[in-house]
């Protein structure tokens, strides 16, 4: 990959803060969408930083690059204590727990997501929620245009199938959705 | 499998409608952190924080090395090179004893059945009256059992704990919390010296020596709300603090050996009352993803009303062993 030599300091300040201002949203978003919320503020600065002692490495597209530094930050940080504080927990903690009756903010797609597997989900979401073009996505995750998109392919067919076999016995979820709640009490 | 119906457009209008931020690319952006970036000086880095996004195919050993020094550099509270090192692994490797040691107190046998512990285990070591055990699964995975065999009979405290944890012993996961018999007691890696819970209004509402890598509180009621466990070194620097809203696995008020318990016996009853598809728990949980049918919901409602009494039941004696 090509870098941008950006020797003068005012001109590397002033690319910087360009691409800041330009591409916050969305790594914020980025992050948002799979970290919780007090880990936010943390990995976004975190992935700011790289980029701006690593600014010659930033390419002019530089939305994806900025998303695959914030999702190692975000691994490292995941990989912590609990590895089940991913996605698919986040996902599940924003929606109730399964109930033939009272969905709340649950979606089948949230359902169907959570059950992914996370490479799978995260190939989708990064097209779904992240706006990103298939070679896009492919940078942030260090592939080729063309195995991302075989992986997304293949994550498309999951995801078809989870939602359409979503269709749980509402009965079950129900009960169990009881019994959750009352062990956690 | 017939082809899908849903086409890609479906699809992804589908999948927005998850988004947990929709609509959210236009937040502003944050002018303190730009501030405080642009004070930072642009130094070169001899070792990065985080690697470029290109994949890196290292050999699992090596990785696992990476890994660390990564997550050792990444974190600034980590940054005492001195202790990176020692921060690897538990130089206590115990003496090894059969798991049937621990077979007399039934929920904790359960769980690790349930977890896949071998049927050998390592006894760490025994301080205060609770015990202490690690074992390494074929895979790598370390789990680990603290019992308090002091805990009389029928206490309501939680007398034994289990838990099989991926990222403990690491430079990023250095210690490994229970609370058994009302006290906070667990593991700790090579060069922590002690670990401190602190809750979230900032007060420490426990701490610990640690000595061959185990540690023991003083009597202490589990934190409920959300705490931050931080280790420290011998010269009282903090070399790691994990926030949590759960101590251990689960609820720290209910460990997981009594809380498999509770879950087994519900599911039990269940099946005895007209549900035999009832799902039975998981690494202490009931599962979220059903694909069982079940006859009649009234059956259901009948039996959910008639297990609740019975496994709250067993939360006052699980097997008999507390």
């Amino acid at each position: 990959m090509a870098k941008i030599e950006t020797p003068d300091p005012g001109l590397a300040e002033e690319r910087f803060v360009r691409i800041f201002r330009e591409h916050h949203p969305s790594v914020r978003a980025y992050v948002g969408r799979r970290a919780k919320s007090e880990l936010v503020d943390d990995i976004v600065a975190e992935t700011f930083l790289v980029a701006w002692r690593r600014l010659e490495d930033v390419p002019a597209d530089a939305r994806p690059w900025l998303l695959g530094v914030a999702r190692k930050v975000l691994a490292t940080q995941l990989r912590s204590r609990r590895r089940r504080e991913s996605l698919r927990e986040h996902l599940l903690s924003a929606a109730p727990p399964a109930d033939g009756e009272e969905h709340g903010s649950a979606t089948p797609a949230t359902e169907a997501l959570a059950r992914l597997r996370e490479k799978d989900r995260e190939a989708i979401t990064l097209v779904a929620w992240d706006g990103l073009t298939p070679q896009q996505a492919a940078a942030v995750l260090g592939q080729s245009s063309g195995a991302f998109r075989v992986r997304l392919h293949r994550a498309k067919r999951r995801l078809r199938r989870e939602l359409e076999r979503g269709a749980t016995s509402a009965a079950v979820a129900r009960m169990v959705s009881v019994a959750r709640e009352a062990f956690h009490e | 499998m017939s082809k899908s119906t849903i086409t890609d457009d479906q699809l992804f209008a589908l999948v927005r409608e998850a988004d947990p931020l929709p609509a959210s690319g236009g937040a502003a952006a944050d002018v303190e952190l730009l501030r405080r970036l642009l004070s930072t000086p642009r130094r070169p880095m001899v070792g990065a924080p985080v690697q470029e996004p290109r994949s890196l195919r290292l050999r699992p050993r090596h990785a696992l090395v990476a890994l660390a020094v990564v997550a050792a550099i990444a974190v600034p509270a980590v940054a005492f090179a001195d202790a990176i090192g020692h921060l690897l692994g538990l130089s206590n490797q115990g003496t090894p004893v059969p798991a049937s040691t621990l077979s007399k107190d039934t929920s904790l046998a359960r769980a690790m059945q349930e977890l896949g512990f071998p049927s050998t285990l390592q006894l760490l070591g025994t301080r205060d009256g609770i015990s202490f055990y690690a074992v390494q699964k074929p895979g790598g995975q370390f789990c680990f059992a603290v019992t308090d065999a002091s805990s009389p009979a029928g206490a309501r405290r939680p007398a034994s704990d289990v838990g099989c944890d991926g990222a403990f012993p690491s430079a990023e996961d250095p210690v490994s919390v229970s609370w058994v018999g009302g006290r906070f007691a667990g593991f700790a890696a090579d060069g922590v010296a002690s670990v401190a819970v602190v809750d979230a209004s900032g007060a420490t509402i426990a701490t610990a020596e640690v000595r061959d890598n185990l540690f023991v509180g003083g009597s202490a009621k589990p934190p409920t709300g959300e705490v931050t466990v931080e280790s420290r070194d011998a010269n009282g620097n903090v070399l790691s603090t994990i926030h949590s809203q759960r101590v251990e696995a689960g609820d720290a008020s209910q460990p997981y050996a009594r809380r498999a318990a509770h879950l087994h016996a519900f599911a039990e009853c269940m099946h005895k009352h007209g549900v035999p598809n009832f799902p039975d728990p998981t690494e202490g949980q009931f599962p979220r993803n059903n694909t069982g049918q079940v006859a009649s919901p009234s059956i259901v409602e009948a039996a959910i009303k008639t297990c609740l009494p019975v496994s709250r039941g067993a939360h006052a004696n699980p097997g008999g062993a507390h």
